[in-house]
């Protein structure tokens, strides 16, 4: 059967709200969860570190999604428990995701400003 | 309103009640071994003595209901993580004369100890020692994970073997490709080399030892008589399946499945393709089935011809009554002792359950006169 632009539709509108509520484990709380980390950290760090908000908070979404598709299967045998993050080019565009997610952060944060420039 | 008669409502419930009592099979259980780990399949040598694989490595004698202390020395070195270690142990079919025994395991590899295979092995038991030992099979290519080894193992009426072997959990797409043995089920003779009606065998880049593929995890393997190839194998969340399973054929995973991801992601949005085949049943939520037995014993005569599946979650056996290739019904049974890793028949038709982890049981079920 084609796999047609409506069945990719419907297959991303599933996964969005069956990754968020329907798994076994809620990888969008996984991911929640590590960015807060991330964050909370970079938010530390930018007290002490002279360098643009939206590059810290873009390292640090992109170290948080490198701890959860790289560093977190080790804890289970190897198996990658985000299927798409399987191959070297699913986790680099999920660090990727991070990193663009932290520097829109950071861009809030910062009002669209880096923190020595404000 | 007219009132109900009392006496005709008490007919009614004591014939309900005897009719229940009257339908149901009177059985009883009891531990016979304990302290067991991780088992995970077990042989019946004779009356008396049978073997038990422990995942951690370790082949057991049981004689007269007794585990031996001492395992079986010989035993190849296991990769024990994840859901791998020793698995199956299966007597040759002439055994009695030959001495040989089949063993399946997750082993690492010896030159690239991160990565691993499902190996085959057997070797000649004599007294509480394997020897002869020798490599019939080994998964290609290897892998790095340690889940979804299938490793079931059961000889067919003309000789052959075969084997289960799993998709590996990371490599699913390799499952609907020929080159690998990533979800799929192999046959090969009892000495390791390849049967010449093999399906592939003419198959260019297809490895000739492939019998059927599109399969996720199996790890229930039955032949019946008459030749019919049942297989059980774990769906992902949801979609567990019981196959007919014939040479040459595709069961479809990951193309098409009943299941969705542990993630929640959908792994295919079809359940049906041309050219694939569909389960005689499915399950929706899992039950994990992790063996699977075709009752042929006198001491349960209702349930002859019955498949009888060990499940994992959430604990329990399932009675399929089955009508030729077709599930008429279904009964879960013994959902008292945890999880079920394994169900086998012992020589006098009496059942012995297996549980799992590291207390693992053996339970013995038979009837009441």
């Amino acid at each position: 059967m084609p796999v047609t632009v409506s069945v990719i539709v419907s297959m991303l509108m599933s996964d969005l709200v069956g990754m968020s509520a329907a798994g076994a484990y809620p990888i969008i709380v996984v991911v929640f969860a590590g960015l807060l980390i991330a964050f909370i950290v970079a938010f530390l760090l930018s007290k002490w570190i002279n360098t643009g908000r939206r590059v810290l908070y873009a390292l640090a979404g992109g170290t948080a999604l490198f701890a959860i598709v790289v560093l977190m299967p080790l804890a289970f045998y190897n198996l990658d428990l985000i299927a798409g993050a399987r191959t070297l080019w699913g986790k680099l565009c999920l660090i990727l995701g991070g990193a663009i997610a932290g520097y829109y952060f950071g861009a809030q944060l910062s009002g669209g400003h880096d923190n020595e420039e404000a | 309103m007219k009132k109900p008669n009392r006496a005709a409502l008490l007919a009614s419930l004591l014939f309900c009640c005897l009719f229940a009592y009257g339908s149901e099979t009177n059985y009883q259980t009891e531990i016979i071994v304990e302290g067991l780990d991780n088992p995970w399949s077990l042989a019946f040598v004779s009356d008396r003595e049978w073997l038990v694989t422990e995942r951690s490595g370790s082949l057991r004698f049981i004689t007269d209901g007794v585990l031996n202390p001492e395992p079986v020395v010989g035993v190849p070195e296991v990769l024990f993580a994840g859901q791998g270690g020793l698995a199956e142990v299966l007597l040759h079919p002439n055994f009695s004369e030959n001495k040989l025994i089949y063993l399946s395991f997750a082993g690492a590899d010896g030159d690239q100890k991160k990565l691993n295979r499902l190996v085959v092995v057997r070797g000649q038991l004599e007294g509480n020692s394997l020897v002869s030992v020798e490599t019939i099979f080994g998964s290609e290519p290897l892998r790095k994970t340690a889940a979804h080894y299938g490793a079931r193992i059961r000889f067919m009426a003309d000789g052959t073997l075969l084997i289960t072997s799993g998709d590996g959990f990371n490599y699913r797409e390799k499952a609907q490709t020929l080159d690998n043995h990533f979800g799929k089920m192999i046959r090969i003779n009892d000495d390791g080399s390849i049967p010449k009606d093999n399906p592939f065998l003419d198959t260019p880049g297809a490895l000739p030892e492939i019998w059927s593929f599109g399969h996720r995890n199996p790890q229930g393997l039955v032949i019946a008589s008459d030749g019919t190839v049942f297989e059980n194998e774990h769906g992902p969340m949801g979609g567990d399946e019981l196959n007919i399973v014939e040479p040459g054929k595709n069961y479809g995973w990951p193309a098409i499945t009943y299941g969705v991801d542990y993630s929640g992601a959908i792994i295919s949005p079809f359940t049906e393709q041309p050219g694939m085949e569909q389960p005689i049943k499915y399950w929706v939520p899992s039950i994990a089935p992790s063996s699977m037995l075709l009752y042929r014993g006198d001491m349960f005569p209702q349930w002859q011809g019955d498949l009888l599946i060990s499940a994992l979650v959430p604990g329990d056996v399932r009675r399929l009554e089955m009508d030729g290739q077709t599930v008429k019904s279904e009964e879960t049974l013994w959902g008292e002792f945890g999880r079920i890793r394994h169900i086998g028949e012992a020589p006098d038709g009496s059942l012995i359950l297996v549980t799992d982890g590291s207390e693992g049981k053996l339970v013995r079920v038979t009837a009441i006169e």
